[in-house]
């Protein structure tokens, strides 16, 4: 735990937030009760093109809450470029995410930082939560699934749910991984790539309370499909020279 | 170190086996670039058996601006350029092959390109283009074959994308995706970064010494792997150029993708402009 007298926090919560305006005044609430006390952290919002107001919610929930940051698109860019965004602006040296629809509860949060800070310091690339039980529709649910079992068993991830918004990734680990739109259901796959350990932990899936989803089948299977065989790519052609060492006289 | 701070150039060269050619080519490198830059020289020995780190080892002692790596085994080119420019101490890299098939000079050629360019923080890759090559026929007709379906996918107006002379920003280059490989793609991955690529007309020299590591078979596959990994990656990027860091009102700043300061405490409430 970092002491209270620390400039910086230890954890930015990265989220991406598109059209949510009723969900971020409730989303900011749960985290403060979530992690006040236990946790030096910062709430970093992506307003990813948003036309609701999420912007102006924002800054209204600023006045109240001291901690929150936030950074905007001037157009849609997509979840995974709101999370490299939120990533590059960050100051603490370790990234959770979660989604800003509420789905993801953040009594959650101080579970997942536990199983970070449980491993010797430096082996863990990814804290990946995992929805024990969704609250979607079948049919989200049903091809979440066979998307879950296909990546797994060819990318060797060992994550059941590699869609929930919960992850814990430290900020280094995040930016030496290769940034495309998709990139954010790939980053236990990707931190392995890189050598390093995958955590999971359970959490609660909630029903959406406000705003709509993005996500459907068919705007997730086409470039699922590409974005997994170029990753399945990439792993295999990831060389690692097991020890880089400088060679003095 | 003296004059670390100062470095303006960290030349970096991928070598695995080439002994022979450590001692020319460092003393053509430092021929060509004393004057020019204070340059660092990063020889990354890919795992060599054939006592290249004795060599190295010996040549440092005659040349202080020499570093070595050494990769405990054998990671391929790209994984060796990724060493040498994660410890590179300059903000430009230039990279040129071990064999010496690439004359040290053009390094000049190279770094002045990027000098005299007056937009050159827009540049993000500097390539040599070798406009005579000295090697096989078979390696000849393959590569121009290869870099013409390369430059049809992914639109890299590289002629030339095989050769070793190249240079970069040290920070941008860190932000591209590593795999074995790689080091054929940077002017796709400089564009895809919204930068642009100045190319080079250099030389090219028949290897004198050492046995080469490419054929045809050990790039054919891989490569096209590679070009379609990379064609649907670079489809999917999509870059938010602008974001801006917002606070109390609606003011807009451009947030700097490096900028991982330490936190200031927000004057809150006080209505604000953002000053990152």
């Amino acid at each position: 735990m970092a002491p209270a007298t620390a400039t910086a926090a230890d954890v930015t919560l990265v989220i991406p937030a598109l059209n949510e305006r009723e969900n971020i005044a409730p989303l900011v609430a749960e985290i403060a009760a979530a992690l006040d006390g236990k946790v030096d952290f910062e709430v970093l919002f992506v307003d990813d093109g948003s036309n609701d107001g999420t912007a102006e919610e924002i800054q209204r929930v600023m006045l109240q809450e001291r901690r929150v940051r936030a950074i905007k698109h001037d157009r849609r860019c997509g979840k995974s470029a709101a999370l490299l965004s939120g990533v590059r602006a960050a100051r603490a040296p370790l990234i959770a995410t979660l989604d800003a629809d509420r789905q993801n509860d953040p009594a959650d949060l101080p579970a997942i930082l536990a199983a970070y800070r449980a491993a010797p310091t430096g082996t863990i690339g990814c804290v990946a939560g995992q929805r024990i039980r969704r609250r979607d529709t079948w049919l989200k649910r049903l091809s979440s699934r066979t998307a879950n079992k296909v990546r797994r068993s060819l990318l060797r991830d060992d994550t059941r749910d590699s869609g929930c918004g919960f992850k814990l990734v430290p900020r280094e680990v995040f930016l030496a991984m290769p940034q495309f739109e998709g990139m954010h259901r790939f980053l236990p796959a990707l931190a392995k790539r890189q050598g390093l350990a995958i955590r999971l932990v359970d959490v609660q899936d909630r029903p959406r309370a406000a705003g709509s989803t993005k996500y459907g089948l068919w705007n997730r299977l086409w470039v699922g499909i590409g974005d997994m065989l170029a990753v399945w790519w990439l792993i295999r052609r990831y060389r690692r020279p097991q020890s880089v060492t400088e060679i003095s006289p | 170190m003296p004059g670390v701070a100062a470095l303006e150039l960290s030349v970096v060269v991928p070598a695995l086996n080439e002994r022979e050619n450590l001692a020319p080519l460092v003393r053509q490198v430092v021929a060509a670039l004393t004057g020019v830059a204070r340059f660092e020289i990063i020889v990354v020995d890919d795992g060599s058996t054939d006592g290249s780190t004795q060599e190295l080892l010996r040549l440092m002692q005659q040349e202080a601006r020499l570093r070595a790596l050494s990769h405990a085994r054998r990671a391929g080119q790209s994984a060796a350029v990724v060493s040498g420019v994660r410890a590179a101490r300059a903000p430009l890299v230039a990279t040129l092959d071990g064999d010496l098939q690439n004359d040290p000079v053009d390094l000049v050629r190279l770094y002045a390109a990027w000098l005299a360019d007056p937009r050159r923080e827009a540049v993000g890759l500097v390539a040599g283009q070798r406009r005579q090559r000295r090697d096989r026929l078979s390696k000849r007709l393959s590569s121009r074959i290869a870099n013409k379906v390369r430059r049809a996918m992914l639109q890299d107006e590289t002629a030339d994308s095989g050769c070793g002379l190249k240079l970069f920003p040290r920070e941008l280059f860190l932000t591209w995706p590593v795999f074995a490989g790689l080091h054929r793609f940077l002017p796709a991955l400089a564009k895809s970064s919204g930068k642009r690529v100045l190319l080079v007309p250099v030389g090219h020299r028949p290897r004198s010494a050492g046995t080469t590591k490419y054929g045809i078979w050990n790039r054919l596959w891989v490569g096209i792997g590679d070009l379609l990994a990379l064609w649907w990656l670079l489809r999917r990027r999509r870059d938010p150029g602008t974001a801006r860091e917002f606070t109390l009102p609606a003011s807009s700043e451009t947030c700097r993708p490096t900028d991982s300061g330490l936190a200031e405490p927000h004057p809150l409430p006080e209505p604000q402009m953002s000053d990152r």
